[in-house]
């Protein structure tokens, strides 16, 4: 309580035991001095409420995923010699739909504990915290509170669904020299050793081969005959769409099909395929990069590890449709990157049709492309992507369309 | 397996939530019987005021306003129509009630129909007029009834339309405080039900405004906590009744005492003062001793507005007539008191007050037989509820208290005489003197060296010498002596207490708050024929104090008074009075409020020729000049008339109303003996030994025409009377309880009615300006909108954001939905968009607001509907 709030109320008190003192109708003085105990008894109440009382968050897990469950648990501890007669904890994560607080009525010298499981219905980032716990006297009068600073933080991956039919771009295979260049990726596939170039690293250094030749030289290794597969996510923010229809009861089957009916706007729907295509693409051993034109620009090399899945994850996790480049402009910038030994797809809610012709610039340099075309004119987009169609079936790129409430599978199909 | 319980996100329609209410109470059944508790013991404190056997009517009127006011609350209509209803409704159900109480139930619904509609015609026609005539019994339950239907609905309407708790406990206990100030027998048990009923109200409420909320933030809390909630706000309802009942309230120690002494005494100061700038120069005008109505003196016939709270009960068996305070000294314009006098002795200063005489509680006053002639001792206990400033309550002449008392004392002079000690009856001294005179007559003396008499036994002539020491304290002076023939003679001068003329008697201390203690009083049995005959030999001290004149009373006056006491052929003194008497109040009628007396102008020649309209003092003062000028020794009591009204424990009560002067004759060996000559009063009953003297007519004495005055008055004064007002007794309010106050016409009931519209629209202005200092532009914009709203229905969520409650505004009032999204769009600007609006709140917003306000006023209920039902 404030200071000026202690000083009104023992200027309250004083004046109303002056009143009595000094009033000569006993029902006066008698409701002045029951009004007086009242404050009394109340405030000890509320100063005892909150004490010697604790709360503690059993440490979550830090990564979850879109239609994943996560398990929240807190436990409270009164140890008082007096029952709390009501205690309201309050949990400010920000994960949409967790609400892991909590009104309790707890005994002396009890414990008690409670987990509240929330399904994940959006990617992002959120803090798990701050909590704050609020009690006080049954009328009202003083209010107790106090607050927990900490947070903890939890990152949720966008959603990825299994793609049976979505059979991955072929590219161009072809053999080649060998490259005396820095080699960033590791493969278990020694085609030839070479003469040490410096910045080699050492671990790469073949000493049989340096022993015999009296030189140092480093091992080569190959990539595995298959091309890689370069995402690139269209989060220009001018042509992203959203919905606000009404997601009640929109639930998972046991498999968690039916994910689509979380995915609210055209930016949802983009970031799952791109999730899904990810994993379909490192489980047919390909390598996967990631272009995402958000206000953060996110590149992720392509590489055909787990770590690079994980990475593809986290990038994806946070990535909005804030982005003001135009996909044709990127295409235009990022084209170096393609080349016949890799292939493209893009995945983009734009119906304007001059990226298509930077995309089809692209594709005549052999490199594989193919478009998911995530249709916002299902999110409430006043826009069609008829032309946009047309010009793509045109130019004989592989097109994928994609409305709101379709399966992805079988779109992907 | 996913989620089969997780909490998804849902986005609910929250009108659609609105619509889903069901019959049960949001506070609980309990909640609702509370409050209904509640009403019942705040109707049953006013029926119990008002004590006109109306609870049949005024407790159902409050509990049925209650629940209208519940039901309309939880209605989605809005207050513009609720309110109006409402009052309708009351009006409505008012006087239907007040009809059926008049009729009875088993009348026909055709007459109960007529009753109400002349009911409601007399009434408006009395108020179409002004008229000074009290209020009927009938029009005051109207009155009351519907008072306590517009309670119970305010209060159901604030708690559940509002959630107002205080307010929604306020008005209710401001009603009950108020009438228990009038009854203050047994205000405690209905106080105690009511906080008890509050508070476990209260932690309800609490429970289910906290449950409101953790509904909002998706909090589960445990089903039982209301039920926990209700228990723990009843258990400490309860310590809190018992500590503010139990726990010692007056201060134990002398500090807070003296404190409050403190402060009484510069309070007393302030309220001198400001009557001494002519503030209220009324009764207690001239207040020496901070007394109040019971001053040392006080003006005559001053504007004077009685409270009607309960001052004293009195358990006895019958309602005498408390005396409290006596006056002798009439001044022409004032009484006051001249005992002060009677204590000086030659040479002294008659300016001290008289020294008082204290007495023991359960001290019987010696009376003498000068007084105390065929009189009996009356028993009552009496319970003082309004402070008097330590004046006790008698019973005619004052014999004992159950408390320690001071009494304001008349003193006899005794010039230098000798008694014979042989011979002197000892009874006949005063009472002061008694134990010495008897002593001396029981001892034996011998001359001494000087000549003088000695007492010869030591142990006797000690006891003698601490008598005739006390007696030095008075000053009396003793001395003894021998006659010329050897009788031992003892000369005696100075001054002693006269315990037959008691004046005032106070409380030793002086006690604060309600103060018990039984009374005795010395009642005279006397018969009128006793009266008739007791004579005229009157002793020096009556006529000394109560046979002088001012100098004021004109001829006219005493001519009147002799022309009174001839006509109807009084001999004696009793005859006499009771001419006077009579013919007073059968010629004047009473008013409480007359004219004043003119300066310079007698008020008793004033009353009799000039107004001849006036209150109790005007004729007791009257009735007392008269007496005096036919030479027959009177005085003026002042304290409370005897009513009809008791209590529950069947004490009788004595109110502010009560207050009264009436006249006080001497007759020799009987005593003091009251006359009533107001006609709102029935005259006194002196024994039946002989039937009453025939009640004087105004036609058997005429009133005498206007003589020329000898008194300094004005010389117009007689020549031009003031009008006097039609001869029509008015009614002092004998029924007590505040319906007197209320009675005093319908006109006043309009002028408060009047009065409480204006403060309430001056309260709602200040509230209104004061809940927008300090905000800005934007913010004051959109407040003012939010409040319209609030009073046509559109609840502003707490999760609402400027442009939701915009949407939502519009939805109600169609009209105003433009004008209300621009005022959401400055304030969202300003509040974050962190832009100075003041510009565009100046122009755009301020028209935007007046735009909505018009568009509010202007909104029809059956388009409301239509998109409301959309």
């Amino acid at each position: 309580m404030s200071p000026g709030r202690v000083v009104r109320l023992l200027l309250l008190v004083l004046t109303g035991l002056v009143v009595a003192q000094l009033n000569t109708w006993r029902p006066l003085d008698q409701i002045i001095v029951g009004g007086i105990a009242l404050l009394a008894v109340t405030y000890l109440w509320s100063w005892q409420s909150l004490r010697n009382f604790d709360v503690r968050r059993v440490e979550p897990p830090k990564r979850a995923q879109v239609g994943q469950i996560f398990y929240d648990t807190f436990i409270v501890n009164n140890r008082s010699l007096i029952g709390k007669l009501w205690v309201e904890v309050r949990d400010h994560s920000s994960l949409p739909g967790h609400f892991a607080g909590r009104v309790i009525n707890i005994g002396r010298k009890r414990s008690t504990q409670w987990s509240v499981q929330t399904v994940c219905s959006r990617r992002g980032r959120f803090h798990l915290g701050p909590v704050s716990v609020r009690s006080g006297d049954p009328f009202g009068i003083f209010p107790s509170r106090w607050r927990d600073p900490k947070t903890l933080e939890l990152l949720v991956y966008p959603p990825v669904v299994e793609l049976p039919g979505f059979s991955l771009p072929a590219a161009s295979l072809t053999g080649g020299p060998t490259v005396n260049r820095r080699s960033p990726t590791v493969t278990p596939m020694v085609t030839a050793i070479r003469d040490y170039v410096q910045g080699d690293a050492f671990n790469r250094i073949s000493w049989t081969a340096t022993a015999r030749l009296g030189r140092l030289m480093v091992k080569e290794f190959d990539v595995d005959p298959t091309s890689d597969v370069w995402i690139v996510l269209d989060l220009d923010h001018t042509y992203h769409v959203a919905t606000r229809q009404s997601l009640s009861g929109a639930e998972l089957d046991g498999n968690g099909n039916g994910i689509e009916r979380w995915l609210f706007s055209t930016e949802e729907y983009a970031v799952a395929i791109a999730a899904s295509i990810a994993r379909s693409c490192l489980n047919q051993g390909r390598g996967i990069g990631l272009i995402a034109t958000g206000a953060h620009y996110e590149v992720v090399q392509a590489e055909r590890s787990d770590r690079t899945y994980i990475k593809l994850l986290e990038a994806l996790a946070v990535v909005t449709a804030d982005g003001n480049r135009p996909l044709a402009e990127l295409l235009v910038a990022e084209s170096r990157r393609f080349n016949r030994n890799s292939a493209l797809i893009v995945i983009t809610p734009s119906n304007d049709p001059s990226w298509v012709d930077a995309l089809a610039v692209i594709g005549a340099r052999r490199v594989q492309t193919s478009v998911v075309f995530v249709d916002g004119t299902t999110f409430g987009g006043h826009e069609q992507g008829t032309a946009l169609l047309a010009r793509l079936l045109n130019a004989r790129v592989k097109t994928y369309h994609v409305g709101h409430g379709d399966r992805i599978a079988d779109a992907l199909r | 397996m996913i989620a089969t319980d997780a909490r998804r996100l849902v986005f609910v329609d929250r009108r659609r939530a609105d619509q889903t209410r069901t019959s049960v109470p949001s506070e609980g059944w309990l909640s609702l019987l509370l409050h209904v508790l509640i009403l019942a013991i705040t109707a049953d404190a006013v029926v119990r005021v008002d004590k006109g056997g109306r609870s049949n009517i005024l407790i159902p009127l409050a509990i049925v306003g209650l629940v209208l006011g519940w039901l309309m609350a939880r209605a989605p209509g809005l207050d513009a129509v609720s309110h109006p209803f409402a009052f309708v409704a009351g009006t409505a159900a008012s006087f239907a009630l007040t009809a059926i109480h008049v009729d009875g139930v088993w009348t026909t619904w055709h007459r109960r129909g007529g009753n109400v509609l002349d009911l409601a015609r007399t009434m408006v026609e009395q108020q179409m007029r002004v008229r000074s005539q009290p209020l009927s019994d009938t029009e005051l339950t109207v009155l009351i009834g519907l008072t306590l239907w517009l309670v119970g609905y305010s209060s159901a309407w604030m708690l559940y339309r509002r959630r107002w708790l205080v307010a929604a406990l306020a008005v209710p206990a401001a009603l009950i405080f108020v009438s228990l100030r009038y009854e203050q027998r047994a205000p405690a048990n209905s106080i105690a039900a009511f906080a008890v009923a509050a508070l476990v109200m209260a932690a309800r409420h609490h429970a289910f405004v906290r449950q409101l909320e953790w509904a909002r933030l998706r909090l589960p809390a445990p089903e039982s906590l209301t039920y926990r909630f209700t228990t723990s706000g009843s258990v400490l309802a309860v310590i809190v009744l018992l500590t503010g009942w139990v726990l010692p309230i007056q201060a134990p120690n002398g500090l807070v005492n003296g404190v409050s002494d403190w402060t009484q005494h510069y309070w007393e100061k302030a309220i001198e003062e400001a009557q001494r700038f002519g503030a209220n120069p009324g009764k207690s005008a001239k207040t020496t001793n901070g007394q109040g109505e019971f001053s040392d003196s006080f003006v005559i016939g001053k504007d004077f507005q009685p409270s009607d709270e309960t001052v004293a009960t009195l358990n006895a068996v019958e309602p005498y007539y408390l005396a409290v305070r006596r006056y002798d000294v009439y001044d022409g314009t004032t009484w006051s008191s001249g005992v002060n006098k009677t204590f000086a002795l030659p040479g002294e200063s008659g300016a001290s007050r008289a020294t008082s005489v204290t007495f023991t509680s359960e001290q019987f006053v010696a009376l003498s037989p000068a007084v105390a002639t065929d009189r009996q001792r009356e028993a009552g206990a009496i319970t003082v509820y309004q402070d008097t400033g330590g004046l006790l309550f008698t019973i005619e002449t004052y014999s004992a208290a159950s408390v320690p008392t001071v009494a304001v004392i008349g003193w006899q002079q005794i010039p230098e005489q000798q008694i014979d000690i042989e011979s002197v009856d000892v009874a006949t001294l005063a009472m002061d003197l008694q134990p010495l005179l008897n002593d001396l007559k029981h001892a034996q003396f011998k001359p001494n060296a000087n000549g003088r008499p000695d007492v010869v036994n030591a142990e006797q002539a000690r006891e003698i010498e601490q008598k005739r020491a006390m007696l030095l304290q008075y000053p009396v002076d003793t001395a003894l002596s021998y006659d010329a023939n050897g009788k031992v003679m003892v000369t005696v001068s100075g001054r002693v207490p006269n315990y037959d003329d008691i004046e005032a008697v106070y409380i030793n201390p002086p006690g604060r708050g309600a103060t018990n203690y039984n009374v005795v009083g010395s009642v005279s049995v006397a018969t009128e024929e006793e009266l008739r005959g007791a004579g005229t030999d009157y002793p020096s001290w009556i006529t000394t104090r109560y046979l002088q004149r001012s100098g004021t009373e004109t001829a006219r006056t005493d001519a009147l008074a002799a022309q009174i006491v001839s006509e109807a052929g009084a001999t004696n003194t009793f005859d006499a009075a009771w001419a006077i008497q009579q013919y007073l109040r059968a010629t004047f009628p009473y008013q409480l409020n007359s004219e004043e007396t003119p300066k310079g102008q007698d008020a008793v020649d004033f009353f009799l020729f000039g107004k001849k309209v006036g209150r109790c003092e005007e004729f007791a003062t009257s009735m007392v000049v008269m007496l005096r000028s036919q030479g027959i020794p009177a005085r003026l009591v002042s304290g409370f008339r005897s009513g009809t009204e008791t209590d529950a424990l069947g004490d009788f009560v004595y109110r502010g109303t009560q207050l009264h002067t009436w006249v006080e004759v001497y007759f020799p060996k009987l005593g003091w003996i009251a006359f009533e000559p107001t006609p709102s009063q029935p005259p006194f009953d002196y024994g039946q030994s002989d039937p009453a003297p025939p009640e004087s007519t105004p036609e058997a004495i005429p009133t005498p025409e206007p003589t020329p005055t000898t008194a300094p008055a004005e010389p117009t004064a007689a020549a031009t009377p003031p009008a006097v007002p039609p001869a029509t007794t008015v009614d002092e309010g004998d029924s007590g309880g505040w319906t007197s106050t209320l009675k005093s016409g319908a006109g006043l009931a309009m002028l408060l009615l009047t009065g409480t519209v204006a403060l309430l629209v001056l309260v709602a202005a200040a509230a209104w300006a004061w809940g927008l200092r300090g905000l800005s532009p934007g913010a004051s914009l959109y407040a003012r909108v939010i409040r319209i709203g609030r009073l046509w229905g559109v609840d502003a969520d707490p999760s609402m954001t400027p442009g939701e409650y915009a949407t939502e505004f519009a939805y109600a009032v169609p009209k105003a939905g433009r004008a209300v999204q621009l005022v959401a769009t400055l304030y969202t600007a300003e509040r974050y968009g962190g832009l100075d609006i003041s510009a565009e709140a100046k122009s755009g917003g301020r028209q935007a607001w007046r735009s909505v306000r018009t568009a509010v006023f202007a909104w029809r209920p059956w388009r409301r509907q239509k998109h409301r039902g959309r």
